[in-house]
C-alpha cells in the first residue's frame, strides 16, 4: 500500500520537478557545485554540505532537498576527479579510486579513466536508488512497530554504530559522541523547562545549532588544518583527451559494474557502514575475480569501475537507515538529516505516512542528481579540471568566509558565529589529540531523540529500567550494540590469554 | 604532526584524557551548580539530569582510563624520545592567529559591514598564505589575492545578501 501511494507520488513528484525551472535550476546548480567542490583538494563531500546548507533556509524543504541531494550525488563523482588525475581522493570513498585511476592517469589514460568513473558512478549510483525505494518501504513498516524503548535503543545502537566505524579508536570514537551528546542538551530543557549547561548566559539558552557545530566541525577545523603549514602550491593537472566513451570498453566491464553497485548499496544501507569500508571490500572483491591480480595497483580499469559503482551506490543505501530509521548512515547523510531537521522534518517511519510526497521528491532529487552528474560530467569536465589549479590558500581563505557568513544566516545572530568558531577550534584540537570528531556531531543530532524516548520509556515502565531487556527488539539493539563495543576488546584478550598461557 | 608518532606515543592518551576530562570537569560544575535540576519535581518523568549525569560519568570514566592508561605506559614502558609535547603544538602558530583574525573580522562586520570588512580579511590572508607557500612573488601574489578576494567576496555578497536576503551588508 505505502509502495503503491510512493509509486503515485513518485510519478507526480518528477513531473512537478521536471516542469518546475526552480527546482531543475536547484538541482543542476547542486550538481555543478557538488562536483566542482568534490573535485577541489581540500573540500569534501561532508565540508561541501555542511557550508551549503544555510544557502537552503530560505527554500522550502522540497527545493532544499533537491538542492542537497545533487550537491550529495554528485560531490561523490567530484571526489574520484582528483582521486584520478592528482592522486588526491576528494571523499573517502574515493581513497580505492586513486590506485587504480591515478595509475591509468601516469600512462596517458585520464580521460578514459574518468570515463569509466562517470558510467560506473552513474549505474552505480541507479542501483543503489532502486534499492532504495525497495527496501525502504519495508524498514519504515517493520519500523512502525517500533515505540519509545525501540527508538532509544535504535539510537543507541546508531551511535554505537557510528563510533565503531570511525576511523581511529572506537573508544575515542564513544567519548567524542559523548561530548556530542551533552552539546545536545545545552539550553532549556523541553519537557521541564529547566536550563542545562548554560553556564548563567542567555545565548546558550536557546542550544547549539546544529549548522554551526557542523560548519565548524567539518569547514573551519579543515581550513585550520589546511592553513597549518601556510598555503600549498596547486597540483598540476594533466590534459584530458577525448571524453567520448568507447562503449565497447564500457560494455567489457558491466559484470564489475554490477557487482560494485550490488555491494555498495547492500554495506551502504548497514547504519554506519560507509563508502570506505563498500570501496574496499569492492575492490579486493574484483582483484580476487580477476585473472591479472598482479596488476592491480598499474591501471585496471576493473579496480577502478567497481569501486567506483560502489561508491556511488552506497548514496542510496546510506539513505535507508536515515530515512526510515532516523539513523544517519555517515557524516554527509548527518548533515543531510540536519538539513531534514532545519526544516521541521525528522526523518523515521512516520515520515512515509505523514509526508509520502517528501520521500518521493528525495528519491526524485537523487535520480535527477545521478542524471545531470552523467551530463555536466562529460560537458564541463574540462573547465572543473582548470579549476583545480586554484591555490588552496585562496580556496581556504574563501571556505573560512562561508563559514562564518553561513553561521550567522540561519538566525541572523553573531552567537552562532561565535560558537562555529568554537567548534572549529574544538575539531582542530580533537584531531590533533587523535580523537575523531564525526560522532561529536552524531551525538547532537542524536542526543535529542535519545533523551525524549529514554524518559518516556521509563514514564511508561513507571521507571523500570527492565523495559529495555524485556522488549525483543529493544534488546537486539542493546545487545548489538554491546557486541560492537566490545569486539575490539577481543583481540586483545586473545592476546592476553596467549601472554599468560606461554 | 604525523598521526602514526601520536598514536604510538603513550603521552597522546594523557593529552586525550586530560582534554575529555576537562570537558566533563566543566559539565560537572555546570550540572551541579543547576539547582533546578535537582529539586525532585518532575512527577513520573525520570528528570532532566538523567541523561547527563549518565553521560558525563561515561565521559569522566573514559578520560579517566585514558589518563590511567596513559600514566602506566609512561611509568612502564619506554616513551619514544621525539619530544611529543613539542610536536603538539607545532605548525599552531598560523592556526591561532587565524583564529584571532576571524574574532576581529566579526567586530569589523559589525562596525564596517561584509564588503569593506571581507576585503580586508581575505585580501591580507591569501597575500600572505600566498607568500607563505613560496609559488608567489609578493606582487603577483598580490593580484591573486585581490582576484581571489573580488571573486570570493561577490560570490558570497549575490548569494547570501542577494539571493537569501542575510542582513550582513
Amino acid at each position: 500500500m505505502a509502495k503503491n501511494i510512493l509509486f503515485t507520488e513518485f510519478i507526480s513528484i518528477i513531473s512537478n520537478v521536471i516542469t518546475d525551472p526552480q527546482l531543475l535550476g536547484l538541482s543542476a546548480l547542486g550538481t555543478i557545485l557538488g562536483i566542482l567542490m568534490g573535485c577541489l583538494p581540500g573540500i569534501s563531500s561532508t565540508m561541501a554540505l555542511a557550508i551549503l546548507l544555510p544557502v537552503t533556509y530560505a527554500m522550502s524543504p522540497i527545493a532544499a532537498m533537491v538542492f542537497l541531494m545533487a550537491v550529495f550525488s554528485a560531490s561523490v563523482f567530484g571526489g574520484s576527479i582528483s582521486a584520478i588525475l592528482i592522486n588526491i581522493p576528494g571523499t573517502p570513498g574515493a581513497i580505492v579510486t586513486q590506485l587504480e585511476g591515478y595509475a591509468m592517469t601516469k600512462s596517458g589514460k585520464a580521460s578514459e579513466a574518468l570515463t569509466y568513473s562517470l558510467f560506473s558512478s552513474t549505474f552505480g549510483g541507479i542501483v543503489g536508488l532502486t534499492i532504495l525505494i525497495l527496501v525502504a518501504p519495508i524498514v519504515a513498516r517493520a519500523a512502525m512497530e517500533f515505540r519509545s524503548p525501540e527508538f532509544a535503543m535504535t539510537t543507541v545502537f546508531g551511535l554505537t554504530m557510528l563510533a565503531y566505524s570511525t576511523p581511529g579508536s572506537t573508544f575515542r570514537g564513544i567519548l567524542s559522541g559523548a561530548v556530542g551528546l551533552l552539546c545536545g542538551m545545552v539550553g532549556f530543557d523541553l519537557v521541564t523547562d529547566v536550563p542545562r549547561f548554560d553556564f548563567g548566559t542567555t545565548a546558550l539558552q536557546s542550544g547549539i545549532e546544529l549548522v554551526p557545530l557542523t560548519v565548524g566541525l567539518f569547514g573551519l577545523a579543515e581550513v585550520l588544518r589546511g592553513i597549518e603549514g601556510g598555503g600549498k602550491p596547486s597540483k598540476k593537472t594533466p590534459d584530458l583527451g577525448s571524453l567520448l566513451p568507447s562503449l565497447k570498453r564500457v560494455r567489457r566491464l558491466w559484470k564489475t559494474i554490477l557487482r560494485g553497485s550490488a555491494l555498495g548499496a547492500i554495506i551502504g544501507a548497514i547504519p554506519a557502514a560507509g563508502s570506505a569500508i563498500a570501496v574496499a571490500v569492492s575492490y579486493a572483491q574484483e582483484q580476487r575475480l580477476s585473472k591479472r591480480k598482479e596488476a592491480f595497483g598499474t591501471g585496471v580499469p576493473e579496480g577502478l569501475a567497481g569501486p567506483e559503482a560502489a561508491n556511488n551506490a552506497c548514496v542510496g543505501g546510506a539513505l535507508v537507515p536515515l530515512m526510515t530509521l532516523g539513523i544517519p548512515g555517515d557524516t554527509m547523510t548527518a548533515v543531510l538529516m540536519g538539513a531534514l531537521l532545519i526544516h521541521g522534518l525528522r526523518p523515521g517511519p512516520l515520515l512515509f505516512m505523514e509526508r509520502p510526497d517528501f520521500v518521493a521528491a528525495v528519491y526524485v532529487a537523487l535520480f535527477l542528481a545521478l542524471i545531470l552528474t552523467v551530463v555536466f560530467g562529460f560537458l564541463l569536465v574540462r573547465h572543473f579540471v582548470r579549476l583545480m589549479r586554484t591555490p588552496s590558500h585562496i580556496l581556504l581563505v574563501i571556505i573560512a568566509m562561508l563559514c562564518v557568513v553561513g553561521s550567522f544566516a540561519i538566525r541572523n545572530n553573531v552567537t552562532d558565529v561565535y560558537i562555529m568558531i568554537v567548534f572549529g577550534v574544538t575539531g582542530y584540537v580533537m584531531n590533533r589529540l587523535d580523537i575523531p570528531v564525526a560522532p561529536l556531531a552524531f551525538g547532537l543530532i542524536l542526543g535529542p531523540i535519545l533523551e525524549e524516548n529514554l524518559r518516556r520509556s521509563l514514564i511508561i515502565s513507571d521507571g523500570s529500567w527492565v523495559v529495555f531487556f524485556e522488549r525483543p527488539i529493544a534488546l537486539t539493539m542493546l545487545l548489538l550494540s554491546a557486541a560492537a563495543l566490545s569486539y575490539p576488546l577481543v583481540p586483545k584478550l586473545r592476546q592476553l590469554l596467549s601472554n599468560t598461557r606461554n | 604532526m604525523s598521526e602514526k608518532i601520536a598514536k604510538r606515543d603513550p603521552r597522546n592518551q594523557l593529552a586525550a584524557g586530560f582534554y575529555l576530562g576537562l570537558i566533563s570537569f566543566i559539565g560537572w560544575l555546570s550540572l551541579i551548580n543547576t539547582p533546578a535540576l535537582w529539586t525532585n519535581e518532575f512527577g513520573v518523568d525520570p528528570g532532566p539530569e538523567l541523561l547527563p549525569v549518565i553521560v558525563l560519568t561515561l565521559l569522566s570514566g573514559g578520560a579517566l582510563t585514558l589518563l590511567g592508561a596513559g600514566t602506566f605506559q609512561v611509568i612502564m614502558y619506554k616513551t619514544p624520545k621525539t619530544n611529543y609535547w613539542t610536536k603538539l603544538y607545532q605548525n599552531t602558530l598560523l592556526p591561532t592567529l587565524f583564529v584571532i583574525s576571524l574574532i576581529f573580522y566579526i567586530g569589523l562586520m559589525e562596525i564596517f559591514g561584509f564588503i569593506f570588512a571581507s576585503i580586508i580579511f581575505a585580501l591580507s590572508w591569501m597575500w600572505l598564505l600566498g607568500l607563505k607557500s613560496r609559488s608567489e612573488t609578493a606582487v603577483s601574489g598580490l593580484f591573486l589575492a585581490g582576484l581571489g578576494t573580488l571573486i570570493g567576496v561577490g560570490l558570497i555578497y549575490f548569494v547570501f545578501v542577494y539571493l537569501i536576503g542575510v542582513p550582513i551588508g
